[in-house]
C-alpha cells in the first residue's frame, strides 16, 4: 500500500522495508546494510547497468534484474542470496575477468580495488576460458592520472563523469563489441579541472594516481581528515599518510561542501609540501652573509626589533591562506604595539571601499542554494578553474535549468553554454555593467543614484538584464578577478546595484583560502577604529620593519613592490614555508614556517563555515607551527592576554568574535559618483589574473600540476589576432620584454594570438608594467594606479 | 571543413529532428562529411561535424568509430564490400573473397597498390541474402557473384 507520504513497504532477504516511491533497489539495500555488489552503478552518475554484477531476483519476474535500473515498488520481493543470483554473480565475474591481466601485485589499485573484493566475494577459483586475451594499450592522458586501459571492465564510470560532473567528455568508449577500449581517441590530456576523481571513480586499477603510483600500498597509509587550504571552498579530504609522508589525497565527503569529489587542486596540491626549497632552520643576516640560529634567538630578535621601533613604521603582510589562530595572533601582536599596519590584500590595487565599510564580503548563500538558483552572472570571474568545486555548483544550477552570462576581460571557457558573454577591456567593464543597469531600470524602473544618460546599451546587455529580472533566484557572482583590478570598488558597487536593481542575490568570492577569517580575525588596516595602511601604502612606508608572513614574493604580490619595499625597510622579517631569492636578498631574519597540514587550526571557508583541522604530520625539520610561533613571540615580548596553552583555547576566543561579525555585501553607494576612470585609447591595458595553480605557494611547487595543460596556459603572452597582425608578431614567436621593474628584467616568452582577449589588451601572467617587445616594436602600458 | 553542399545535406537532417536535438543527425553528418571526402573520415572533418553539432569531440569519435560504414583510416576512392555472412557464405563467398584478394593483390582490410581501390573489413549480412553470395560495390548490390561476374565488376570499376 502506498501511503500518503509515498512510502512503501519491500522486503529483502526476509528483511521487511519501508521506502520511498521511486527508489532504487540497491539504493535500499546500501541503507539498510545488505550488501549488493556493484561496478558501474555509482550514486553521483546516471544509471548505466551494463556491468550485471547488481543483478538481484525479485518474486514474480521472469529474470534476474539489475538492482541498480530496477526501482522498488510496494510489496516486492527481492533476494540477493539466491542460488540464482549467486550462480550469476560467479558468471559475471568469471566474464569480466576474461581480458583481465590479473596482475594485482603489480597494480596500485591492489587492496582497494572493486574487482578484487567481488572476484574474492563473489566469483569463482577458475574460469573455464583459455584462449588468448585481449590487450589495450595504455595511453598518457596527462601527468595526473596514470592509465592501464587491459584492466578496464568497461563500466564507463569515467565516461560518464565527463559528461556529468566535469561538464566535458574527454574520455569516450571507442570501437565497439570486445574490442571498444576507453580513450581519448586523438592522442591528447584529459584536462579537466576535476580530472582526478576518475581515479577514485574507476573501479579497478585502469585509472590511477601517476604522483603516487608505486608509493604506498592501500592498507599501509593512515588516512587523516584535512581542510583544503588551495581555495575559498575549503574542499574536505583525507590525507593519507605513510612515514610522516602524504602519499596522496582523497576526498572526504561533505554534501555542503564538495560533495563527494576534489579538484585537481586539492588533490594534488600537496605535492608542493615536498618541494626542495622548504626552509629548515632559522637564519640571520650577519654581515650580509646568512647563518644559522636558534628559534629563542631569532624570536628574541624579533622581538627586540619589534620594541625598537616606532609603531606606526611597524607593517605586516600577511597570506589570506593562513589559518585563523596565525591571523589572529599575529594581528594581536602587532595591535599591542598600537599599530594597525597590517593587511592580507596583496594583489588588491583600489582600496577605496575600505574607509568606511566594515562589514565581512561572502557568498552570500550557501552551495545548496546556488544550485538551486535559476539564473547566474559572472562577474571578472574564470570560476571553472579559480575555484572549480564552487563552479560545480553552478552547473549543477545549470542542468537544472539556470540560465548563466559572463562578463569578464577574457573570454574565458566555461563547461556549460552561457546567454551572453562579454569581453572587454579592464577599463571598460564598468561601462559594460552600467549598460547593464540601465537596461535593468528599463525592466524594473525605479530610483537609482546613478547617471546613465550618456550609457550606450547593447542586445547583449539587454539580454543579461532579461535574463536577470525575469528569474526567480538569481545572483550576480563577483568573481575573484575582478580583485585585480584598478576599478574594484567602483565593480563591486555596480554589482551590488544591478543585484538590488533586479532583486538579485550578490555573492562575492573570495580570492583566499581564508579570506573570510582574515577579515573576521583582524588581518585588515581597518579593523579597529584607527585606520592602518593597507598593503599598497605598507609597500610604499619607510619602515623600521616589516613582517612578511606566509606568502611567496613573487606571485602572491607584486615582486617589484616587495624588493623596493624591502630594500627600504630597515629590518625585515619573513616566516615562510619556503625560501626564495628575494627574500635570501632582501631579509633580515627568515623563520621556517609549518605548512597547512603540518598545523593544526581553522579556517572559514566562502560561506562562512568555521572548519577546524588537525595536525596531520610532523612539521619538516626544524620549521614551527604558525600558532607557536607567535605565542613564543609574544612571550618574547611580554604581552599580556596570550595566554594560551593550545589551539582550542586560542579557539575559543575565535568563536566569541565570529558571532559578533556581520556578513554581507553592501557596497556604500554614496561613492557611486566617483566610479568611472579616463581611458586613453593608444595604451595597451595589462590584464592581470589569478591564475589555477599558482594561486597557493604549495600548489606552485606542485611539479605535476605545474605540467598540466591549465597550468601552460598562464606561461604565455597573449594578445589579440588583430594587435598581432599589427605588431607584426607571428604566431608562438619567442619575444623579450622589458618590465619596468628596478633592475629592468628581460622576460623571454612566446607570443599566444587568441580572439578570446580583447585589443590593445596584453595578459601577462607577471604583472609587467612597461613591455618593449621585438626591441623595435613597444607597447606602451597603461599604469593601473 | 564543410562544404556547402554537405552543409545543405546536413540542414536536411539536422531539420528532421526537434529543435535543440540536431546532435541526433550525427550519423547521417558522418555519412555526408566520409561522401565529401571521397570515402574516409579524418580527425578534422569529426571536429566539425562536432562543431556543427555542437557535440563534445569524443562523441562523435565515438560513434565513427562504433559503425563500420565508417573510415576512419584514409582509404582508396573505390569501395568494395564482399559479405561473408551466412547465406552468403554457404553460397561459396569464401571463394569469391580469395579470388577478388587475388585479381587486386591485396588483402581484406587495405587498399590496392595504385591506391584504387579499398577491400573493406569482413562485412556482416548486407541484407541482399536472396542473391547470395554478393558484395557492395560503391554503394551498388551485385548479387549472385561468379568469378567471370566479378571479372566484369572489376573491369568497369577501372
Ligand atoms: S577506465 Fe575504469 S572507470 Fe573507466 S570504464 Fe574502465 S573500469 Fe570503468
Ligand atoms: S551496477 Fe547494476 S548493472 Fe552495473
Ligand atoms: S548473408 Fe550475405 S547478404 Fe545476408
Amino acid at each position: 500500500m502506498i501511503t500518503n507520504d509515498n512510502k512503501i513497504n519491500i522486503t529483502i532477504n526476509d528483511k521487511k522495508i519501508c521506502c520511498n516511491v521511486g527508489d532504487k533497489i540497491i539504493d535500499v539495500a546500501d541503507d539498510n546494510g545488505i550488501e549488493i555488489p556493484r561496478f558501474c552503478y555509482h550514486k553521483k552518475l546516471s544509471t548505466a547497468a551494463s556491468c550485471r554484477m547488481c543483478l538481484v531476483e525479485i518474486e514474480g519476474a521472469p529474470k534476474l534484474m539489475p538492482s541498480c535500473a530496477t526501482q522498488a515498488s510496494d510489496n516486492m520481493v527481492v533476494q540477493t542470496k539466491s542460488d540464482k543470483v549467486v550462480a550469476s554473480q560467479k558468471a559475471v565475474m568469471e566474464f569480466l575477468l576474461i581480458n583481465h591481466p590479473l596482475d594485482c601485485p603489480i597494480c596500485d589499485q591492489g587492496g582497494e580495488c572493486s574487482l578484487q573484493d567481488n572476484a574474492f566475494s563473489y566469483g569463482k577459483t577458475d574460469s573455464i576460458f583459455k584462449e588468448d586475451k585481449l590487450v589495450n594499450l595504455s595511453s598518457d592522458i596527462g601527468p595526473l592520472v596514470a592509465t592501464n586501459f587491459n584492466r578496464c571492465i568497461m563500466c564507463t564510470r569515467c565516461v560518464r563523469f565527463g559528461e556529468e560532473i566535469s561538464g566535458h567528455r574527454e574520455l569516450g568508449g571507442i570501437g565497439r563489441a570486445n574490442t571498444i577500449e576507453i580513450s581519448t581517441y586523438i592522442n591528447k590530456n584529459v584536462d579537466s579541472e576535476l580530472s582526478g576523481n576518475i581515479i577514485d571513480l574507476c573501479p579497478v586499477g585502469s585509472l590511477t594516481s601517476k604522483p603516487s603510483q608505486f608509493q604506498a600500498r592501500a592498507w599501509e597509509v593512515i588516512k587523516k581528515p584535512a581542510i583544503m587550504p588551495f581555495d575559498c571552498l575549503g574542499s574536505n579530504a583525507n590525507l593519507h599518510i605513510k612515514n610522516n609522508k602524504i602519499i596522496r589525497v582523497l576526498p572526504r565527503e561533505n554534501n555542503d561542501i564538495n560533495e563527494m569529489w576534489l579538484s585537481d587542486r586539492d588533490r594534488f596540491g600537496f605535492l608542493g609540501q615536498y618541494s626542495q626549497d622548504r626552509l629548515s632552520n632559522p637564519i640571520i643576516k650577519k654581515d650580509k652573509s646568512w647563518h644559522n640560529t636558534s628559534w629563542g634567538d631569532s624570536l628574541a630578535k624579533m622581538a627586540e626589533k619589534l620594541k625598537q621601533a616606532k609603531s606606526s613604521n611597524i607593517g605586516c603582510l600577511i597570506g589570506g591562506n593562513s589559518s585563523n589562530e596565525e591571523i589572529f595572533l599575529l594581528s594581536k601582536i602587532i595591535r599591542s604595539f598600537g599599530c594597525n599596519n597590517i593587511d592580507y590584500r596583496l594583489l588588491q590595487k583600489d582600496f577605496s571601499d575600505n574607509t568606511k565599510q566594515k562589514n565581512t564580503n561572502w557568498l552570500g548563500l550557501d552551495l545548496k542554494q546556488l544550485e538551486q538558483c535559476d539564473s547566474v552572472i559572472h562577474v571578472c570571474s574564470n570560476l571553472r578553474k579559480d575555484v572549480p568545486m564552487l563552479n560545480h555548483r553552478v552547473f549543477t544550477a545549470y542542468k537544472n535549468g539556470a540560465k548563466i552570462s559572463s562578463i569578464s576581460n577574457r573570454l574565458y571557457d566555461f563547461n556549460y553554454p552561457l546567454v551572453e558573454q562579454i569581453g572587454c577591456k579592464p577599463s571598460n567593464t564598468i561601462f559594460e555593467l552600467k549598460a547593464i543597469l540601465k537596461e535593468i531600470l528599463k525592466i524594473k524602473p525605479q530610483k537609482i543614484a546613478i547617471n546613465l544618460d550618456d550609457i550606450v546599451s547593447t542586445k547583449e546587455h539587454k539580454n543579461i538584464a532579461l535574463q536577470l529580472s525575469t528569474a526567480q533566484k538569481s545572483v550576480v557572482m563577483l568573481g575573484i578577478q575582478a580583485k585585480l583590478l584598478p576599478d574594484y570598488t567602483a565593480i563591486k558597487t555596480l554589482c551590488d546595484l544591478i543585484s538590488q536593481a533586479s532583486n538579485s542575490i550578490f555573492a562575492i568570492v573570495p580570492e583566499y583560502a581564508n579570506s573570510l577569517g582574515a577579515k573576521l580575525y583582524g588581518a585588515i588596516p581597518y579593523y579597529s577604529d584607527n585606520l592602518g595602511k593597507n598593503s599598497e601604502q605598507i609597500l610604499k612606508s619607510n619602515l623600521d620593519v616589516l613582517i612578511l608572513y606566509n606568502f611567496d614574493s613573487e606571485y602572491d604580490i607584486n615582486s617589484d613592490k616587495i624588493q623596493k619595499a624591502a630594500s627600504l625597510a630597515k629590518f625585515v622579517i619573513v616566516i615562510n614555508p619556503y625560501s626564495s631569492q628575494i627574500w635570501q636578498e632582501y631579509a633580515d631574519l627568515i623563520l621556517p614556517l609549518a605548512t597547512t597540514f603540518e598545523s593544526s587550526g581553522s579556517m572559514v571557508n566562502c560561506c562562512n563555515t568555521l572548519q577546524k583541522y588537525q595536525q596531520n604530520i610532523k612539521p619538516y625539520k626544524y620549521s614551527q607551527e604558525g600558532w607557536r610561533i607567535l605565542l613564543t613571540l609574544a612571550d618574547k615580548l611580554s604581552l599580556d592576554s596570550f595566554k594560551y596553552k593550545s589551539v582550542p583555547e586560542i579557539q575559543n576566543d575565535l568563536t566569541d568574535i565570529q558571532q559578533k561579525i556581520i556578513l554581507n555585501n553592501d557596497t556604500n553607494n554614496k561613492d557611486i559618483k566617483k566610479i568611472g576612470i579616463k581611458n586613453n585609447v593608444d595604451d595597451f591595458e595589462v590584464i592581470n589574473e589569478f591564475a589555477i595553480y599558482q594561486n597557493h605557494p604549495m600548489v606552485r611547487r606542485s611539479l605535476a600540476l605545474q605540467k598540466t595543460n591549465d597550468a601552460a596556459s598562464y606561461n604565455k603572452l597573449i594578445i589579440s589576432l588583430v594587435d598581432a597582425k599589427l605588431l607584426g608578431i607571428k604566431r608562438d614567436e619567442k619575444i623579450s620584454i622589458t618590465t619596468n621593474n628596478i633592475d629592468h628584467t628581460k622576460i623571454i616568452t612566446s607570443v599566444q594570438q587568441s580572439d578570446s582577449i580583447p585589443d590593445s589588451c596584453i595578459f601577462l601572467p607577471n604583472g609587467a608594467k612597461y613591455a618593449t617587445i621585438n626591441n623595435n616594436t613597444t607597447i606602451r602600458v597603461k599604469e593601473s594606479i | 571543413m564543410i562544404n556547402e553542399n554537405s552543409k545543405g545535406q546536413i540542414d536536411k537532417w539536422i531539420a528532421k529532428y526537434p529543435k535543440g536535438k540536431q546532435r541526433s543527425a550525427v550519423i547521417a553528418a558522418l555519412r555526408i562529411m566520409q561522401e565529401q571526402n571521397k570515402g574516409f573520415l579524418t580527425v578534422e572533418l569529426m571536429d566539425a561535424v562536432a562543431d556543427y553539432l555542437s557535440m563534445d569531440k569524443i562523441a562523435v569519435y565515438e560513434v565513427a568509430s562504433f559503425y563500420s560504414v565508417f573510415e576512419t583510416k584514409p582509404v582508396a576512392p573505390n569501395t568494395i564490400s564482399i559479405c561473408t555472412n551466412i547465406s552468403c557464405m554457404l553460397s561459396g563467398s569464401d571463394d569469391i573473397v580469395k579470388y577478388v584478394e587475388k585479381k587486386l593483390k591485396t588483402k581484406i582490410g587495405s587498399n590496392t597498390d595504385d591506391n584504387r581501390i579499398f577491400l573493406k573489413e569482413e562485412e556482416e549480412c548486407l541484407a541482399g541474402c536472396c542473391g547470395a553470395p554478393m558484395m557492395q560495390v560503391n554503394h551498388k548490390y551485385h548479387t549472385n557473384l561468379t568469378r567471370d561476374k566479378v571479372d566484369k565488376i572489376l573491369a568497369d570499376l577501372k
